[in-house]
């Protein structure tokens, strides 16, 4: 559906997305993770067309997204609402995004604004934090567009409306299936979400994979440090500490179940390492590609 | 229903809001003046004099909707813009709708004013002996009247065409713009002083002198012909604006 | 219940739940197995995810499709879970005990002893 390539943007001298290159499928739900300021709120920028970028494609159904009113018409971003917006009320709000968004659904909003129960008579900066992200959100839900973003969903919202979302956007998934990316760096809660992550690491994009896979290629090995050491010789190493004389080491790499019994064998245990803390080796540092 | 029509919509909405607030109470001053006229005439004098003489009450109104479309045509990307690119706006078709509601605008607000002019007139010659400047640009009141909507309306898109500019630049340059527009003012009052009200004055003193003498078709047609070139000016501007 | 903190994959975890499900007797055969969204909705995960792990008993004859409808139980498919893991129980389970036992320092035949004194088996 969505095809970047040599995708470049710096801001002035500064370099923030480096060599991009992403393929978005159709009717999935994406997780764009990285650090603050690894550039996830740019790329998301420039794929709704609202940034310029520097050099690069980014076409959508096989059409350049530049000026193409056709692609970002399926397009929403949810972001914060511009401060110039803030003396305007919620309904107001509404009432535009009603009228700029093709597929827009009236009654699914009303409903959400129910449900989420937000006094739309209010202007925009007398609504709590957390109710200006659930305006945002129940336009990004409303809009039915068939790539919706969501730019950290979930800022200024406790827990119950953060599962109030996750609950909205898979019941509508469900029945009005479309793309969903949603880039955020609280992972915990959001990894089930998705069907696949993407991690912006120094500029790029240093890994694209199933969640699922994610998971069956990361694991812990603890044990004798010699021993340790000539296993992970050649894996790809995300961690690596000592306590006393174990060695704890994470590595993202296949291990056939053969290989599993042979490192089991030789006293070296074998544990998965946590989405949390998977997200985060792979977030930091200097690891440049992975996959 | 395609891109450049939502946003047409989207942009009414928030005109119509504007707009009817605006006239609302631009209408109740003008009523207020009526009834001060009628009934204080000696103590209170509202309205525009010349020589002595009642002109016109409504007439000063032009000064309002002039401030009110150097304001739109800054709020319109300052507010309008930003929104409409969150809402997935293109560039080119946000401008089309900026040119079509600069039209929209300066037609309504003509066709308004110029209806008030009329009533206005009415009003004055019952009041005064004889109004002694006229708008009279032609002997059929009709075309009359069309003609000075016509004027209207061109004096309002050659502001509106500029304040595009201005506001484009305003967006694109945010408070730098500001602090150079107040060094160019600050900066020529100090090297021109009084002389750029004086200046100021003496243009609006000819304009209403040579507005009766000129082929009545000049103004508009100047004024039209200016409007398209900021308009293109303003579009090289705002091309490759980003968010 | 999902555990979404656990080491397992999700995927797997739902593959699980319904094989205990059938085990148990809670799921029949010929009967229909709760959809992929009813899954996703009730744990909140992706539906893809949970289409995953009925997937992975489709591969394996424990639950078939019925097309436009959903999934159901397969015949046979709670003999054909107890057989497989049964197996994996053999092949993994025991061994593992086995070299635990051994690094005790618990001999072969002390072990015998143990499991017999439980009555351990049907």
């Amino acid at each position: 559906m969505l095809e970047i390539k040599g995708l470049n943007k710096s801001f002035g001298s500064n370099l923030v997305l480096k060599d991009i290159n992403l393929d978005i499928e159709g009717n999935k739900i994406y997780g764009l993770l990285g650090r603050n300021g690894a550039g996830k709120t740019t790329l998301l920028n420039l794929i709704s067309s609202q940034l310029i970028r520097n050099s690069g494609d980014i076409k959508y159904q096989g059409e350049e997204i530049f000026e193409n009113s056709k692609a970002i018409e399926d397009m929403c971003l949810v972001k914060p609402l511009p401060e110039s917006s803030k003396d305007k009320k919620v309904r107001d709000i509404f009432t535009m995004a009603r009228l700029m968004y093709k597929n827009w659904d009236e009654s699914y909003k009303e409903q959400l604004i129910s449900e989420f129960n937000l006094n739309t008579n209010k202007r925009l900066q007398k609504l709590s934090a957390g109710n200006k992200t659930i305006v945002g959100l129940i336009i990004g839900l409303a809009s039915r567009a068939k790539l919706t973003i969501f730019d950290e969903p979930t800022l200024g919202l406790d827990a119950a409306m953060r599962y109030m979302f996750y609950n909205s956007l898979l019941k509508d998934y469900e029945t009005n299936p479309r793309t969903v990316i949603i880039s955020t760096h609280l992972i915990d809660e959001l990894a089930n979400l998705f069907e696949e992550v993407i991690i912006l690491n120094s500029n790029m994009i240093t890994l694209k994979d199933e969640v699922s896979n994610l998971r069956e290629r990361s694991y812990f090995l603890s044990g004798n440090g010699d021993i340790v050491n000539e296993i992970v010789k050649n894996r790809k190493i995300l961690y690596r500490e000592e306590l006393g004389s174990t060695m704890i080491v994470g590595i993202y790499d296949n291990l056939s179940e053969n290989e599993k019994r042979e490192i089991r064998s030789r006293n070296i245990e074998i544990s998965t390492i946590p989405l949390q803390k998977l997200f985060v080796f792979l977030t930091e540092g200097t690891l440049g590609e992975v996959m | 229903m395609d891109a450049t029509s939502r946003i047409l919509r989207f942009q009414l909405f928030n005109f119509k809001k504007t707009a009817s607030v605006f006239w609302t109470i631009l209408l109740i001053l003008n009523i207020i003046g009526y009834v001060i006229t009628k009934f204080f005439y000696s103590k209170i004098q509202i309205g525009i004099f010349h020589n002595g003489q009642l002109v016109s009450i409504t007439g000063s109104n032009i000064m309002p909707i002039l401030i009110f479309f150097i304001i739109y045509g800054i709020v319109i990307y300052h507010e309008n813009f930003r929104l409409a690119l969150n809402f997935g706006a293109t560039r080119r078709d946000f401008y089309k709708s900026v040119l079509a509601m600069n039209l929209i605008a300066s037609f309504t607000f003509a066709v308004i004013q110029a209806i008030l002019q009329v009533i206005d007139k009415l009003f004055v010659n019952k009041m005064v002996v004889n109004s002694v400047i006229s708008f009279q640009l032609n002997s059929n009141p009709i075309v009359n009247f069309l003609m000075i909507i016509l004027v209207f309306m061109s004096i309002l898109l050659f502001t509106a065409s500029f304040m595009n500019i201005i506001g484009i630049l305003q967006y694109r340059y945010g408070y730098k713009f500001w602090i150079g527009l107040g060094i160019l003012i600050f900066g020529s009052s100090i090297f021109m002083g009084v002389r750029i009200v004086q200046l100021f004055l003496r243009f609006t003193d000819l304009f209403l002198y040579l507005l009766p003498r000129l082929g009545v078709f000049t103004i508009p047609t100047l004024a039209i012909l200016a409007s398209t070139i900021f308009y293109v000016i303003g579009y090289s501007l705002f091309r490759k604006v980003s968010c | 219940m999902l555990d979404l903190n656990s080491d397992k994959s999700i995927y797997i975890q739902i593959a699980e739940i319904i094989e205990n499900d059938i085990i148990l007797g809670n799921l029949k055969e010929e009967e229909q197995s709760p959809s992929t969204n009813e899954f996703a909705r009730v744990y909140q995960i992706n539906p893809a995810t949970a289409r995953k792990g009925l997937n992975i008993l489709v591969d394996e004859g424990i639950l078939y499709k019925k097309r436009g409808i959903g999934m159901f139980v397969s015949r046979g498919a709670r003999s054909e879970i107890v057989r497989k893991r049964q197996a994996s129980f053999l092949k993994e389970k025991l061994p593992e005990i086995l070299m635990e036992a051994n690094r005790l320092e618990i001999t072969f035949d002390e072990l015998i002893q143990h499991i017999k004194k439980l009555g351990g088996g049907r």
